[in-house]
């Protein structure tokens, strides 16, 4: 629920930048998806009740291919909102890399030990976005990563600790 | 029909200080569970279940009871004070709680979040105690025809949460029924739109879906607004100080009374939703939240307003108690949490069924008064954590979002601990902070996700029952057709509606130009 | 401000060593398993299955040196579990608590992910009784009018229930030859089985005993698709129905089973079967068990193997009558 009015701005970014660009990539994407649904042979196969097993996952990307088109068209199609203006390839990347991370943080946690990563993780993750000096943001992330398991130990659920060997 | 005897030794039994303190317990740890992200109230019972082994009767099922209670509440403090819904029944209570704890309205938000989930819960429970075997005669109606209208109607009330733009609100509706087709076909069991991936088999879980949009999605977002603007202040020490500072703005009993409307459609809501198998309180939360936006527009619902925590809470907390209803009625848990009470029961001597009115009396009215009691130890132990969270809600971004990420991957991983299920929600994290960026509504993603597929499934069946004949499974009976007729009526009004925004839209426009 | 901070983490850390540190039973004899027994529940806590390894595990140390920890892995229908599982290793402590559900999904799959075949069954813990309730006063309240009423060619009868306990009838009505004349509906769980049948919109529903046992007064048991009697206390409930056995057709006997990786050396296979029928046997155990409604059918793991085989070979012939 977006509640946040899709205000367009009035510096010129780009068309790419417009509801109608970024619908032009949606649609692009939607086509993918129906490429690979027309080719896959899973979505053919007749089921016993006469449908097709690829039937509803076709009526959604169509729906969402009629969506994009009609964002193309729409009264809005030439509005740009301001958070799709400002965003650059850099914090897409800042995005991709703090997923990236997330999941590096999961996996040696459960491999490794939680209490011994997640700290690491917690720590980095403040004093990349701006808690100073790194004392507090250590001292701040091996307190939370301790409440943590505390917390989920008393609820019966064991975060790992291989190493420490809780 | 009232065993006054068997009455009078189930107040005995629950009024022990033994079955109070676990009652107690059950709210603390529920709430807690509740306001962990990815951690359910399912979970929370599942893993308290062994515990009952070696408690009284009345102690166990205070201590789930409280437990389930605690944790359906619990969801929207997390959901308020870091826009990172604890529980997926707490994620309508997002859009207008996170904007009010953005307004320094935080404490108001959970007050609200506390008051009306208390008294939907209290409500819906007195209502299931009254009516539990005519509730149960009606759920019994809605067959396939009747449930795939009563979904088309819920669908139709995405008109009302698809924001100003209607083709994105549209089309994050379509992409929910996307991603609600991955997974196994609801007639054949054949996995399906699975891109080969044998893990995803059994589709996308809502949990890590949840979690990602709304939690991942939040966070992502404020994580790059805090590396675009370099800012290296020093801003641990000041805003730790400001969490034993007590202060923010309480929720007066005007402003409580004022949502009356909204709470008793969620009432409405959730103790229908509740009753019927397989729905749930996410299902009540977002119905009971389309209803009373598309109700009163001038509100403004989804705007940071009290009026949408109190629909959004009051509709999910009003599923607690008649989720109970067909356990209770015919002996058959109509969801996860009621089958783990129902084992309980079970473990303890009393076979949830019709007969249990008669031969296990005392349980059953152990059953209803710690239904009832559970609500005043909601809202006591509700308040403690509502203060605590509202304070926690308030430390800034830098320290708060690699917790809550964190947090996020603990919780997707501890939800049925499936790796992959970390992975999802990660993907949906991505897919969130781009639905943020382009300003698309999650709200319609997350009911065509919910709706979709028990709308095909039971499309399907109906048709399979009656042997391809769409009329017959269409229109099945009067209730299949009123409900059918509802559909039109709903989408001729809020199409009006939506005409006479655009009016006035216009009509703006035109006098300010 | 910072001595807020230390100070709050070395209480902190302090509570978490006092938790974490729960008292263990100190080992008195190092004879197999001598490692804690891993048990890999292929679902998520609080479903049936999970039921059975919490009750199991109460008394995990009084049967296992180490005693028994419950790992929780849900997801793709038990797949994700069972993989995890066939992930570890031969290690000789993990097991599987099983059920149908798993190995049906794989079976379901044009490429599954593991061959349910190729696994060490260590024993069975139960066998679902999948069993077949009508309505009163219909043509087919009873499992004679039923076979009756389909070989006359009246209306095609609907059939609702999951797939696991759906498979038991759809065998013995193939086996008649009257597979034709039913609507099989699947549903993903018993519940919403069992609402549209109490509604009326679904003829006939396959449920579990205890559903069963809830249902006997509204409407008529008519089949247990198994060659296994029910329980005395069941029997009493449930009134004369009629079994695989005694309608001479071939039963469906679909199992709750405990299986190890494939390359398990035979001997702890026997051992771990060894130790599991004690745990089953314990008091506890029994009792609670019995009072979920649920049955002990313990199979050592020649027997169980060879039993497993007859299922994945039967659930293989009638599954794609649900495809």
């Amino acid at each position: 629920m977006s509640g946040r009015g899709g205000a367009g701005v009035g510096e010129d970014v780009g068309w790419i930048r417009t509801n109608r660009g970024v619908a032009a990539w949606i649609a692009g994407a939607t086509i993918l998806l129906l490429i690979y649904l027309g080719t896959s042979e899973w979505a053919l196969r007749e089921l016993r009740d006469g449908f097709r097993l690829g039937f509803f996952t076709a009526v959604a990307v169509f729906a969402m291919l009629l969506c994009a088109v009609a964002m193309m068209l729409d009264r809005h199609r030439h509005e740009t909102d301001e958070d799709i203006a400002r965003v650059t390839r850099r914090d897409w990347l800042v995005a991709v890399v703090a997923l990236a991370l997330c999941y590096a943080c999961f996996e040696l946690a459960w491999r490794v030990d939680f209490l011994l990563v997640a700290p690491v993780f917690l720590a980095g993750g403040m004093w990349t976005l701006g808690v100073r000096p790194l004392r507090s943001a250590i001292l701040a992330a091996v307190l939370v990563a301790v409440v943590i398991y505390v917390l989920f130990r008393l609820i019966g659920i064991a975060l790992p600790t291989n190493v420490i060997g809780l | 029909m009232f065993n006054v005897e068997a009455f009078q030794e189930a107040l005995v039994l629950v009024f022990s200080f033994n079955t109070l303190m676990w009652l107690a317990i059950g709210v603390f740890i529920g709430v807690g569970v509740g306001a962990m992200p990815g951690l359910t109230a399912t979970t929370g019972v599942a893993l308290m279940l062994p515990l009952t082994f070696t408690l009284s009767q009345a102690a166990g099922l205070g201590l789930l009871i409280g437990l389930y209670k605690g944790a359906i509440y619990g969801g929207s403090i997390s959901a308020i004070s870091f826009a990172t819904p604890g529980t997926s029944e707490a994620a309508a209570t997002v859009f207008d709680g996170h904007k009010m704890m953005q307004r320094g309205q935080g404490k108001k938000a959970l007050l609200m979040a506390l008051y009306a989930s208390v008294t939907a819960d209290f409500l819906s429970d007195v209502i299931t105690i009254m009516v539990a075997p005519m509730l149960a005669l009606i759920a019994l109606q809605f067959g396939p025809s009747e449930r795939f209208w009563l979904m088309v109607l819920a669908v139709c009330l995405l008109g009302a949460l698809s924001g100003a733009h209607l083709a994105k609100g549209m089309l994050s509706a379509a992409l929910g029924l996307y991603i609600g087709t991955m997974g196994p076909d609801p007639i054949s069991s054949v996995a399906r739109n699975t891109f080969d991936l044998w893990w995803l088999a059994d589709g996308v879980h809502l949990v890590p879906l949840v979690v990602g949009i709304f939690a991942m999605g939040a966070m992502l977002e404020k994580a790059v607004e805090l590396m675009r603007e370099s800012r290296r202040a020093q801003v641990l020490k000041d805003s730790v100080k400001g969490l034993f500072s007590v202060g923010g703005e309480g929720l007066t009993f005007r402003e409580y009374l004022s949502c009356w409307k909204e709470m008793a459609i969620g009432l409405g809501v959730g103790t229908f939703v509740g009753m019927l198998p397989g729905l749930g309180s996410t299902v009540g939360a977002f119905m009971s939240y389309g209803i009373a936006k598309q109700v009163s527009p001038e509100k403004r619902i989804g705007t940071g307003r009290l009026e949408g925590i109190a629909a959004a809470e009051a509709g999910n907390n009003a599923t607690v108690g008649p989720t109970l209803v067909p356990l209770l009625a015919f002996g058959i848990p109509g969801s996860a949490v009621a089958a783990l009470i129902g084992a309980a029961l079970m473990l303890q001597g009393a076979t949830p069924g019709p007969r249990m009115f008669e031969l296990y009396p005392t349980v059953v009215y152990s059953l209803f008064i710690i239904l009832l009691i559970g609500n005043i130890f909601n809202l006591g132990i509700g308040r403690i954590f509502a203060f605590v969270y509202a304070k926690l809600g308030e430390l800034p971004a830098p320290l708060l979002v690699p917790i809550v990420m964190l947090m996020a991957v603990i919780g997707a991983y501890a939800y049925a601990n499936n790796p992959y299920d970390v992975l999802m929600m990660l993907v949906f994290g991505l897919l969130g902070y781009f639905m943020r960026m382009f300003k698309i509504p999650e709200a319609p993603l997350v009911i065509t996700f919910l709706l979709a597929p028990p709308a095909e499934e039971n499309l399907r069946r109906g048709l399979l029952i009656n042997e391809g004949d769409w009329i017959a499974a269409l229109f099945h009976s009067p209730l299949a057709i009123g409900l059918a007729l509802g559909v039109v009526v709903l989408t001729w009004l809020s199409s009006r509606v939506r005409i006479m925004e655009r009016m006035q839209a216009v009509s703006r426009e035109a006098q300010d130009g | 401000m910072r001595h807020f901070l230390t100070l709050g983490a070395a209480a902190t850390l302090a509570v978490a060593v006092t938790v974490a540190l729960a008292p263990q039973k100190p080992a008195v004899a190092a004879e197999y398993p001598d490692k804690v027994v891993q048990c890999i529940v292929p679902f998520g806590a609080g479903g049936g299955t999970d039921r059975w390894a919490r009750i199991m595990s109460s008394v995990g140390f009084d049967v296992f040196d180490k005693g028994m920890r419950i790992e929780n892995r849900g997801g793709a229908g038990g797949t994700v579990g069972w993989k995890h599982m066939l992930d570890k290793g031969v290690d000789g402590h993990s097991i599987l608590l099983a059920s149908p559900t798993p190995v049906i999904a794989a079976l379901l799959e044009k490429k599954p992910p593991f061959d349910p075949r190729k696994v060490k069954i260590v024993a069975y813990y139960s066998i679902m009784k999948p069993t077949l309730v009508a309505p009163k006063d219909k043509p087919y309240s009873s499992w004679d009018g039923l076979v009756k009423h389909l070989k006359a060619g009246g209306k095609k009868v609907t059939i609702g229930g999951t797939i696991t306990q759906t498979l038991g009838p759809a065998s013995m009505l193939s086996q008649l030859g009257l597979i034709d004349r039913v609507i099989l509906v699947t549903y993903a769980d018993t519940g919403k089985a069992v609402n549209d049948f109490l509604g009326g919109h679904i003829d006939l529903v396959t449920v579990t005993t205890s559903t069963a046992i809830n249902l006997a007064g509204k409407a008529n048991v008519i089949l247990n698709a198994t060659d296994l009697d029910y329980p005395k206390k069941a029997a009493q409930a449930l009134g004369d129905v009629p079994n695989a056995r005694t309608l001479g057709l071939k039963p469906f006997n679909p199992p709750r089973f405990i299986a190890m990786h494939p390359d398990t050396p035979d001997d702890q296979v026997a051992a771990m079967s060894k130790k599991l029928g004690e745990m089953l046997k314990s008091k506890p155990v029994q009792n609670l068990i019995g009072k979920l409604g649920e049955e002990i059918i313990f199979r050592p793991h020649d027997n169980a193997a060879k039993a497993y085989e007859e299922v994945i070979a039967e659930s293989k012939k009638h599954l794609p009558l649900f495809k």
